[in-house]
């Protein structure tokens, strides 16, 4: 008995390992595959007229979603020249000096591009630290319970992958799919694991309803969105749709919202113009002072801004 | 007021106290129920009996329902904040139906269902496969009826380094759909450790004076057995082996043999990450406490529980004060209320080896008990002078500042010294002291 216990717990637990596993891999796809070309589209719809993207997108869904990406992807690195020329623009705008303690990443950052390694990847991958510090200083700092790191971490790639606004959309819809289809199988009385599939097959078709219907109400950046992103939110929806079982709804309601503030925030930093030039600019010094405040974060035992409302009527008297 | 640096954030709970005081093995332990409970119950300490436990599906198809007892908990062994509790009240009209607490009827497909949802992990941490169990359940007490909604009130003790630190009176609330969780809109009480008596009230973070619905104060009620309750709650934490925890208890009521109420303080679970907001409820921090605590020697329960006591008494009387016990030397004066309220100053002798309280008849009749209708009964006394009967009437005093609200036996003491006896049926939390100059007083 006790043994086979214990191989279930390991089974469970591999489960939840497994998904963690998938995402970190995930988001290192995005990463390296689709947000450099996202992130050179979002730069762009506002200078290159929606003209081409819809004749595009309208061309695509008529052939289908996998010719979409492809359609994306051409037209994406047409238009990548000028942002990619942005980021590297900074490089060289700042002389380097020979070659010392203290900018050796620079370097390796400097002789990476220039052997066609894309800025962009390289400036997330560096700013991938300091969202996490964030969000731990959201928890120790502020008080914001969201379900871990590797969610709102998660999310807010997602969301820079996407874009925070068509993200925020298609992270709604999910949701609400989620949401629908679970009062509507809280009748039939179904075991967890089939029940948690068929809420799947709901946020699925949720998912594929906007992707058929965003080419004609003239949404062209949501079909355009690749399906890694998707497949992201989706697996967070899943986290969410286990907190509104498992939790009260209040708390699963708190914890959905902080998350998704903590992912936006994290999101809206991670495209902050001045953050990426000083992080690229300034790798050396930017890694160090991130390692200084998760050990700062990592020793504060001092009571968090959110508590400071929670013992409110203690401390006032 | 309460400095900031007084109180326990949740940084400092789990970096200065949880982690430090908690052995991984002692976590393991109070993370699981079922492990608790079969340790707690092999060292002797009070546990609901356990009904049922389930590690198999196929066991849950098997399992004939109709045989537990009338009313019973189905609960997950690793269920977090009281989710996936489902408490049976009784049996309905036919075989195999049930009313839930929450006035719902379940079916044993419903239960199996439920069972069934608790294996595969719905209730638990990571949705990890659980364990389910069926145990006894824990009825209200009487002193609880009528402040609580259809579930079972529960005591949380905090206790850190073998010495309670901290505790509150959970009140199940309709709100919280009969659960003893705060979280889910349970009222919390702030309990004086040194006497068990409720300093105020709260739900969420505010204060409220009266239980939701009811005029009833939640101001000054009394935990039955108190010292009891805490001594359980030293011994869980330290056979569990958790420096810093809350165990929490609730009180089953009992009949013993001859009829009367005994409450038998049960712990329902050990939680190693106690929650903060018991500092709201008693209006006091607790990080100070802990510091003031912390690295005391402490060799024995008793002595735990007595420092406990005596540190964060928190009323102002002398009751609290002098950690949970009122002083009474053997003779003293004491005050007796007339008919109209009035208080007289009458001398008394304290007599444990009486059961009721005496009073002589005279002193009565000035006082106007003797009334009619303040005349309880009247009660045969068997004496070397052969049968005689006594009045009974209902009497107030105050000792020690006390007041007690009784009966007395009316008899004739003109030849005595002192008017009054206060038998042992009215010294409930007092404790003699005898006085050097009382020790060689004959009368």
């Amino acid at each position: 008995m006790k043994r086979k216990y214990s191989y279930l717990e390991l089974i469970g637990y591999n489960m939840g390992m497994f998904k963690r596993v998938l995402s970190v891999f995930l988001s290192l796809v995005m990463l390296t595959g689709f947000l450099q070309p996202v992130f050179a589209a979002e730069k762009k719809t506002e200078s290159v007229k929606s003209e081409v993207a819809t004749e595009s997108a309208e061309m695509a869904s008529s052939s289908g979603a996998l010719q979409i990406e492809e359609v994306v992807k051409e037209d994406i690195t047409e238009r990548q020249s000028p942002v990619k020329g942005k980021l590297e623009g900074y490089l060289a705008q700042k002389g380097l000096e020979s070659l010392q303690w203290n900018n050796f990443v620079q370097w390796g950052i400097r002789q990476a591009v220039d052997q066609g390694v894309s800025a962009n990847t390289i400036v997330l991958v560096l700013l991938f630290p300091l969202v996490a510090a964030m969000i731990a200083a959201g928890r120790h700092l502020l008080g914001l319970t969201g379900f871990g790191i590797f969610v709102p971490a998660m999310l807010s790639v997602a969301l820079v992958a996407t874009g925070i606004r068509v993200g925020l959309i298609l992270f709604v819809i999910i949701l609400l799919a989620a949401t629908l289809s679970r009062k509507m199988t809280k009748q039939l009385k179904m075991q967890y694991m089939p029940r948690m599939a068929l809420l799947m097959w709901f946020v699925s078709m949720g998912v594929l309803a906007v992707l058929l219907g965003a080419v004609h109400v003239n949404l062209g950046e949501l079909s355009a969105v690749s399906i890694f992103p998707i497949l992201i939110l989706m697996l967070l929806a899943e986290n969410f749709i286990e907190a509104q079982q498992g939790k009260s709804k209040r708390e699963a309601n708190q914890v959905t919202v902080q998350t998704v503030l903590m992912a936006v925030g994290a999101a809206w930093i991670l495209k902050l113009d001045l953050v990426q030039r000083f992080v690229l600019l300034n790798p050396e010094l930017y890694l160090l002072l991130v390692a200084v405040f998760d050990v700062y974060v990592g020793k504060y035992v001092g009571l968090r801004a959110m508590e400071l409302i929670k013992f409110k009527s203690l401390l006032k008297k | 007021m309460v400095k900031r640096s007084d109180v326990l954030g949740l940084n400092a709970r789990n970096h200065l106290y949880q982690s430090r005081y908690n052995s991984q093995k002692g976590k393991k332990i109070a993370a699981s129920k079922i492990l608790t409970k079969r340790l707690l119950r092999q060292h002797g300490l009070a546990v609901p009996k356990l009904y049922k436990r389930f590690n198999d599906e196929r066991v849950v198809e098997r399992f004939d329902f109709t045989k537990l007892a009338e009313s019973f908990v189905v609960k997950p062994s690793q269920g977090l904040g009281g989710e996936g509790i489902l408490v049976v009240e009784k049996g309905a009209e036919f075989a195999g139906e049930w009313w839930t607490v929450d006035g719902d009827k379940v079916t044993m497909a419903d239960l199996r269902l439920h069972i069934r949802d608790i294996l595969q992990g719905k209730y638990s941490m990571h949705d990890l496969p659980d364990t389910a169990f069926i145990e006894e359940r824990v009825r209200v007490h009487p002193n609880f009826k009528p402040i609580s909604f259809r579930g079972t009130p529960d005591v949380g003790v905090l206790v850190f380094n073998k010495i309670p630190v901290m505790a509150f009176l959970r009140l199940p609330t309709k709100e919280s759909h009969g659960k003893a969780n705060m979280f889910q809109g349970a009222v919390a009480c702030g309990v004086d450790v040194a006497t068990g008596v409720t300093i105020k009230g709260i739900r969420q973070t505010r204060e409220i004076k009266f239980f939701p619905g009811t005029r009833r104060k939640l101001k000054g009620i009394r935990i039955p057995r108190w010292d009891r309750v805490l001594r359980l709650a030293v011994e869980a934490a330290e056979t569990v082996g958790l420096g810093f925890c809350r165990v929490d208890i609730a009180l089953q009521p009992k009949k013993t043999k001859s009829g009367k109420l005994k409450s038998q303080p049960m712990v329902l679970e050990v939680n190693s990450q106690p929650g903060t907001k018991i500092q709201v409820a008693n209006e006091t921090g607790l990080r100070r406490r802990l510091e003031r605590v912390e690295g005391l020697k402490v060799k024995t329960v008793r002595q735990g529980v007595e420092i406990g006591k005596q540190l964060f008494a928190m009323r102002d009387e002398d009751e609290s004060i002098q950690g949970g016990a009122l002083y009474a030397g053997v003779f003293e004066k004491v005050e007796v209320a007339d008919f109209l309220g009035e208080r007289h100053e009458v001398k008394a002798k304290i007599d444990t080896g009486a059961f009721r309280t005496s009073i002589d008849e005279e002193l009565a009749k000035k006082l106007g008990l003797m009334d009619p209708e303040n005349v309880l009964w009247n009660v045969g006394y068997r004496s070397a002078l052969g049968r005689e009967e006594r009045k009974v009437v209902g009497i107030t005093f105050w000792l020690k500042g006390r007041k007690v609200k009784t009966s007395a036996s009316v008899s004739d003491r003109s030849k005595l010294k002192r008017e009054m006896i206060i038998g042992r049926r009215d010294l409930l939390g007092f404790a003699i002291k005898v006085r050097e100059a009382e020790a060689g007083q004959e009368a």
